[in-house]
């Protein structure tokens, strides 16, 4: 049984021109001890997926259908008191903007504190240790002194340490790590996904990623989910997205990728506008934009297992595009933009 | 940080000084640009011109206006401001004897205000468009929209001619009670403090009334501002991640109130400070006796040394009044650095 089961997720948002369909039947799941990549572009839905099972939708976001089981419970139908002692404690979660997230009247180690004593019970002062000690794991030196710092004398990367540290007090099953290198320079992105991945490794905790960046992926997750207009339109494996995208989305966006590294190849990438929310297209939502695109695409788009849990959400799931060494290309071409 | 606090207070005194000198520059000028001489109100309706300009050759009115001013400037910094020509007393005796008066007036008002407005401010934003919301508009329009001295008035006819809850609106206390020793010229305090019930219950139904148009108007106004401050934080990433961090939502209301208040502080102290000028109309319509009726009086009657005085000690009450409240702030926010 996966640690999180999430099946067919809807979500509608009131806007001033009417309901958006922000997710449209989202099923993912996430094992123990593995990382899962979550991508597609903005607007995909990738951030309110997890909000959705966080149960933290704003005021006019609505789950209207599905369940996102956690451990067997669905989170979805839970009441807000069982759901919040899960958040932070067997849930937790990074953001992106560390800085902005943690509470600028109070020193980085009190609020690590507050969250090990909330779930955790610790006493005043076992918490305050256990704080210093997460500082220290996530790499900070000088970590009882560091701990008396405030968000705003802390840089950007120092202060998504600190999130990390925050979000493994309580030695989570899952962590949710919302786009947490945007806004990082790059350098410090490489530092902190590959505490991240330490992290994890070293505790056991699973991790479902959000990211828009291809290379990310490549380099630090077991599996991976590509969205658009709602819907995951393709997941598996690293090297089964990579080495044999069938969804012509992910086609596009492994093609873009080695084109950022390979000069010579005329830009030709997909550059349109998403399609609007309010007002989805019927069957597939990729449609306008696909070159495979026929008059069946319009009617409901099965979802095909393409084999060893690799899945495209299209009526021409072909191999086309099959090409092994995009996976390899693409992780070349992080390693390269992130190395020393 | 001792030693910082030191440096930064000592410049902030330093700061007063061009204030206060400016303001006083404008007040002498502004006083004596008006037709109003106190000699003729001192000389009387049936006085002859010579009468009168005997009187202002005796008050230094007949000097030039550079000397005049340095006169009084050269008195003033050695504490004297000159005397009363109605009272005939001297005008820093009558400012220290008035101020108290004042202050615990708006102490009480003020009070009131942050209290009601802080709690229906908070209350509205963490329900918005709830029932509390919806009242706040309407009341929070009311108060902004309702002048000082008729919502006096309007306090005075439905609690003290209609229902017969206040009393009269005639001066702090009921005549006949014995007064209590001074201590801070602040009869509330000083009845509590020095025992004389009577005298205190009598005082607090006075202050009431005066104090609650105090609040009236000023309080709306902070409702306002701590609905938006809270609206504003209640929205903020920090709360939203320390909602992912599953704190509850009575710890999220207070860290929202918590990041809402260094905005809020400062604007208790703008609030405080406009509460000065209202006072004095409370003051005048409730017979009150303070600084803000004197004040009011001197202008009426010429007096210019007292004008003077007065409008000295508002701005130097202004300026310590945002003095704490950037010291209050600097204390609660680590990312305000005093220098």
């Amino acid at each position: 049984m996966a640690l999180l089961s999430i099946k067919d997720l809807r979500v509608h948002i009131a806007t001033p021109n009417g309901t958006a369909h922000a997710l449209n039947g989202v099923s993912l799941d996430v094992d123990e001890h593995e990382i899962v990549g979550l991508i597609g572009e903005t607007g995909a839905g990738k951030s309110l997926t997890a909000w959705s099972v966080l149960g933290l939708l704003g005021p006019r976001a609505r789950v209207v259908e599905g369940t996102a089981e956690f451990e067997g419970t669905d989170l979805v139908s839970m009441s807000e008191r069982r759901r919040r002692r899960l958040r932070g404690k067997d849930v937790a979660v990074i953001v992106q903007n560390p800085r902005g997230a943690l509470d600028p009247l109070r020193s980085v180690g009190r609020q690590i504190a507050e969250t090990n004593r909330r779930h955790r019970g610790a006493g005043r002062k076992a918490a305050k240790e256990n704080a210093i000690r997460a500082l220290r794991d996530v790499g900070i030196s000088d970590p009882a002194r560091r701990a008396k710092a405030f968000a705003h004398q802390l840089s950007g990367g120092m202060a998504q340490r600190v999130l990390i540290a925050l979000a493994m007090i309580n030695e989570p099953k899952l962590i949710i790590a919302d786009e947490p290198t945007t806004g990082l320079d790059l350098t410090v992105q490489a530092q902190i996904l590959d505490l991240l991945r330490a992290r994890v490794d070293a505790t056991g905790s699973a991790v479902l990623l959000i990211t828009h960046d291809l290379g990310v992926v490549a380099n630090y997750c077991d599996r991976v989910a590509v969205m658009f207009a709602g819907r995951i339109v393709e997941q598996g494996t690293i090297a089964q997205i990579f080495g044999n995208p069938r969804h012509p989305y992910t086609q596009a966006l492994v093609k873009a990728s080695r084109e950022t590294l390979d000069e010579t190849v005329s830009e030709e990438t997909d550059r349109s506008e998403p399609p609007n929310l309010v007002d989805l297209p019927s069957g597939c939502h990729y449609r306008f934009r696909c070159p495979l695109a026929a008059d069946v695409c319009a009617t409901p788009v099965p979802e095909v297992e393409v084999g060893g849990g690799h899945r495209a959400l299209c009526h021409f799931p072909g191999d086309a595009a099959r090409d092994p060494g995009a996976a390899a290309s693409v992780r070349a071409e992080t390693v390269e933009r992130v190395g020393p | 940080m001792g030693k910082g606090l030191g440096r930064y207070l000592a410049y902030r005194l330093l700061l007063l000084v061009p204030l206060l000198f400016g303001v006083s520059v404008l007040t002498f000028l502004l006083v004596r640009l008006g037709d109003s001489s106190p000699a003729v109100m001192v000389a009387g309706p049936t006085a002859t011109q010579a009468q009168i300009e005997d009187i202002e050759a005796e008050m230094g009115l007949d000097r030039s206006l550079p000397v005049q001013y340095w006169t009084w400037l050269s008195d003033a910094v050695r504490g004297d401001l000159g005397t009363s020509w109605m009272s005939n007393r001297p005008v820093t005796e009558e400012l220290m004897e008035k101020l108290p008066i004042t202050l615990e007036l708006i102490g009480f008002g003020v009070a009131g205000a942050i209290i009601f407005g802080v709690l229906v401010g908070v209350a509205s934003a963490v329900r918005q468009r709830g029932l509390v919301d919806q009242v706040l508009r309407i009341v929070t329009l009311a108060g902004v929209s309702i002048p000082i001295f008729w919502g006096a008035l309007l306090m005075i006819a439905f609690f003290f001619t209609v229902l017969g809850w206040a009393p009269a609106p005639l001066g702090r206390v009921e005549r006949g009670l014995t007064m209590p020793p001074h201590v801070t010229g602040m009869l509330v305090f000083d009845s509590v403090v020095t025992g004389y019930f009577a005298t205190a219950a009598s005082a607090i139904a006075h202050l009431a009334l005066p104090a609650l148009t105090i609040s009236m108007i000023t309080g709306a106004t902070i409702a306002k501002q701590a609905r938006a401050a809270m609206v504003e934080t209640l929205g903020s990433p920090a709360v939203r991640y320390a909602r992912a961090c599953g704190m509850s939502e009575r710890g999220v209301v207070w860290l929202a109130f918590r990041n809402a208040l260094p905005d809020l502080i400062g604007f208790f102290g703008i609030t405080f400070s406009l509460a000065l000028g209202g006072a004095a109309i409370s003051e005048l319509i409730f017979s009150w006796g303070g600084l803000g009726q004197l004040g009011l009086e001197a202008i009426t009657n010429a007096d210019f040394a007292v004008v003077q005085g007065f409008i000295l000690v508002m701005g130097v009450l202004t300026a310590a009044i945002y003095l704490i409240a950037d010291l209050v702030v600097a204390a609660i926010d680590p990312r305000v650095k005093l220098q």
